[in-house]
């Protein structure tokens, strides 16, 4: 795959964004004992607000943990997570809830729809959790499906469509209560590669119309054109950052690795 | 500035819970029916168990009230004719009836306080009765060898019989009756004797009070009389000493004569050209011909019955009696026969007191059944909830509380609980019908069971619907307090 240039100018990028996500020394231990396992093994990192960030690595390296800790779904062993500077660790449950609720978007590589429901009544999950009146609910999750390009779709059920028209709905469902935080498991994992960049497409559309902090993992190369900066990360520890404009793009090779 | 400031996550009603375990439900319907069916046969059973027992306990009370007013007239019907025997005598004095005391004291010219006395004396007696019943089998040996109570207490009447008794009951533990030896001694030595004194007195005035009554009505037999002129041998016999106005006469007549008519058919059977003629169209031999046999006979339909009304006209010696009468003593007997033999024993009268009327091998029963029933919907609930671990874990990354995702569970439950529930009181309840009426038949009395029959189903309702509910707050609470990631790595 040849990148032009062009089409993947990343935007003005100031120096002194506020930090959004912050992590000191973030462990987690599964097993104890001998049997004991550090998926994640002192990790510091920061990500800024309005970002879009790809997180690399190779299967086994702990993105998926670290992923898991900073959207607030598993609690660490060791260190802290802090989310707009709130110690995700001094939250109580509801509060937590909250967060996740109407503070952060998820996306998860099997995308996760409810099965009984329909695409309308999945976006419409996280309003119905938050509070939104049934009838403001329906038109953002309207609006939301439109904007994923499903809104003659809406009630259809996840069996009845295809993965990438169920990975939109899981991202119009990510984006009902205007999340600030966009977390992406390997969304386009599980995608053939044409609606995968469809997916990543609308990621970025996402993150550059509406200023959402996306942060994405994945193996999927055509993301590092698109977002500003990567991090890759390997046996649990943070292994280096980059800028988009200092990574040298090599095509034809195996991964950014060097 | 911060943009993301963490609040309290509203808490959402019960409305939007229980939409969303309905079209959960709707969507799993094959494993929520199985769910389902196991819950309304877990309150079928409860069901069924509560409302039989209701309705056959019911029916047998009726029936039992039936054979024992049939046995009184026959009571009433004998004592017109005959004293009373000296032990129902006793009996009568121990359980303190109005009526037949109030016979008693005319017949043996009792004072008030001879009558105190000896209500006193038949209490005593029945101290030493229920003691000497109490033994076990091995003490009553030792004690009594072969006698009664009654026999008993003639027996230690000589002092060596009763210090005999008393050294027995001393070697092998067992406490005297009445207690003390005195106590014992004034029983048999005085008590005792003057008791039957007056129960012989007694009999003896009931026996002249039947002598005059028959001399009253000129040498007819009672029960003839009592046919023919109800009201005339009421005076008579109110004349003479006897409570009448405990007796329904006419009742007593009707009974009288049917007993009569009855008595004339079996009698008629001994008779040769009879029992061939009836050999013949029974299509028996002879020897076969017997008096069930002929009642049944005779109760299949009225042209029987004017059949043999013919066959006792045309025989000598022997009188018609009327093809409806016939037919009326012959379903009359086989009815009775048929309760009887429903219920051969008194039905337990405490039974309507206690918990719906069961027995202990009924409670036992019913909690057998609670066990496997309480497995079975756990088993099916667990299941249901790990199935659905990954949808309560994606539920949990959208900002559910884990109190609404138990709420969820717990409705859908309670959902599955109220119309398994409901499908089976009704189902329970219907069988508890069909097996009352396929053991009684018509005699199945329904009367008055509409409340209690209505309170079992609502009670095995509930109790399905918190089985649900108690079966599913387990897993579903294991499930929800999981952090969402854990729990989809669960699967």
């Amino acid at each position: 795959m040849i990148m032009t240039a062009e089409n993947e100018k990343p935007k003005q990028t100031p120096p002194d964004r506020a930090v959004i996500v912050r992590t000191l020394d973030l462990e987690k231990v599964y097993g104890s004992g001998e049997a004991a396992t550090y998926a994640l093994n002192g990790v510091d990192s920061t990500i800024m607000r309005g970002e879009l960030i790809a997180i690399m690595g190779p299967s086994g390296s702990g993105k998926s943990t670290y992923f898991n800790m900073i959207g607030a779904l598993d609690a660490p062993t060791k260190g802290r997570i802090l989310i707009d500077e709130v110690d995700v660790a001094q939250l109580s449950a509801s509060e937590l809830a909250f967060l996740r609720c109407r503070k952060i978007g998820y996306i998860f590589q099997s995308y996760n729809l409810i099965r009984y429901m329909t695409a309308l009544e999945n976006v419409t999950v996280p309003m119905t959790f938050s509070g939104t009146t049934p009838e403001d609910a329906r038109r953002r999750g309207m609006e939301l499906l439109d904007l994923v390009g499903l809104g003659d779709r809406w009630q259809h059920r996840p069996i009845e469509m295809s993965g990438g028209q169920q990975q939109r709905v899981a991202i119009a469902r990510s984006l009902a209560n205007q999340p600030q935080i966009l977390l992406a498991d390997e969304p386009t994992a599980n995608l053939d590669f044409q609606t995968g960049e469809e997916v990543l497409e609308i990621l970025r559309k996402i993150n550059q119309e509406r200023g959402v902090t996306v942060i994405c993992s994945t193996h999927d190369h055509r993301l590092l054109y698109l977002c500003n900066r990567i991090m890759w990360i390997r046996d649990g520890k943070v292994e280096r950052v980059e800028k988009r404009e200092n990574m040298t793009i090599k095509t034809g090779k195996i991964g950014g690795e060097s | 500035m911060k943009e993301i400031v963490a609040k309290n996550q509203v808490e959402l009603g019960s409305a939007r819970c229980i939409q969303l375990a309905l079209s959960g439900i709707m969507f799993r319907l094959f494993r929520s029916s199985i769910t389902i069916v196991i819950l309304g046969l877990a309150v079928a059973f409860l069901a069924h168990m509560l409302a039989y027992s209701v309705i056959s306990g019911t029916t047998e009370r009726a029936i039992w009230a039936e054979l024992e007013a049939e046995r009184s007239l026959g009571v009433r019907l004998r004592r017109l004719e005959s004293p009373d025997a000296f032990a129902s005598l006793l009996l009568q004095f121990q359980k303190q009836d109005a009526h037949r005391l109030a016979e008693y004291s005319r017949w043996g010219a009792l004072s008030a306080s001879e009558m105190e006395q000896t209500l006193r004396r038949a209490a005593l007696v029945a101290d030493f009765e229920r003691a000497v019943q109490n033994f076990t089998n091995r003490q009553r040996a030792i004690l009594a060898g072969d006698r009664n109570a009654i026999e008993l207490l003639e027996y230690i009447v000589s002092p060596e019989a009763l210090n005999a008794f008393l050294e027995r009951c001393r070697q092998i533990e067992v406490r005297s009756p009445l207690g003390s030896r005195e106590a014992l001694e004034t029983l048999v030595t005085v008590e005792w004797p003057a008791l039957q004194e007056v129960l012989h007195r007694v009999r003896e005035g009931h026996r002249r009070a039947v002598a005059q009554l028959e001399r009253e009505l000129e040498g007819q037999r009672i029960s003839d009389a009592l046919i023919q002129t109800p009201e005339e041998v009421k005076g008579a016999a109110e004349a003479v000493g006897f409570y009448t106005a405990a007796y329904d006469f006419d009742r007593l007549a009707a009974f009288a004569r049917d007993a009569r008519h009855q008595r004339r058919v079996e009698e008629s059977i001994g008779s040769l050209r009879i029992r061939q003629s009836l050999a013949g169209r029974l299509n028996v031999p002879p020897v076969e011909i017997h008096s069930l046999r002929v009642m049944e006979w005779i109760a299949e339909n009225k042209d029987h019955a004017a059949e043999l009304d013919q066959l006792l006209g045309e025989t000598e010696g022997v009188e018609a009696i009327g093809a409806d009468n016939l037919y009326r003593v012959a379903t009359h007997f086989l009815k009775f026969r048929r309760l009887q033999s429903l219920v051969p024993i008194a039905p337990d009268l405490d039974a309507e007191d206690r918990f719906f009327g069961l027995d202990q091998s009924g409670r036992w029963l019913i909690l057998l059944a609670f066990l496997v029933c309480v497995i079975g919907v756990a088993n099916a609930m667990l299941m249901s909830v790990t199935e659905r671990f990954t949808e309560i874990a994606t539920m949990k990354c959208l900002g559910a509380m884990d109190k609404f995702i138990m709420m969820m569970f717990v409705f859908e439950a309670a959902i599955q609980g109220l119309v398994g529930g409901i499908f089976g009181a009704l189902f329970g309840v219907f069988l508890a019908w069909v097996r009352g009426v396929s053991e009684f038949g018509g005699t199945l009395v329904l009367a008055g069971v509409f409340g209690t029959v209505l309170l079992s189903a609502l009670l095995a309702l509930t109790v399905g619907i918190l089985l649900a509910v108690l079966a599913a707050v387990g897993p579903s609470f294991a499930a929800a307090r999981l952090a969402p990631m854990e729990a989809m790595r669960v699967e």
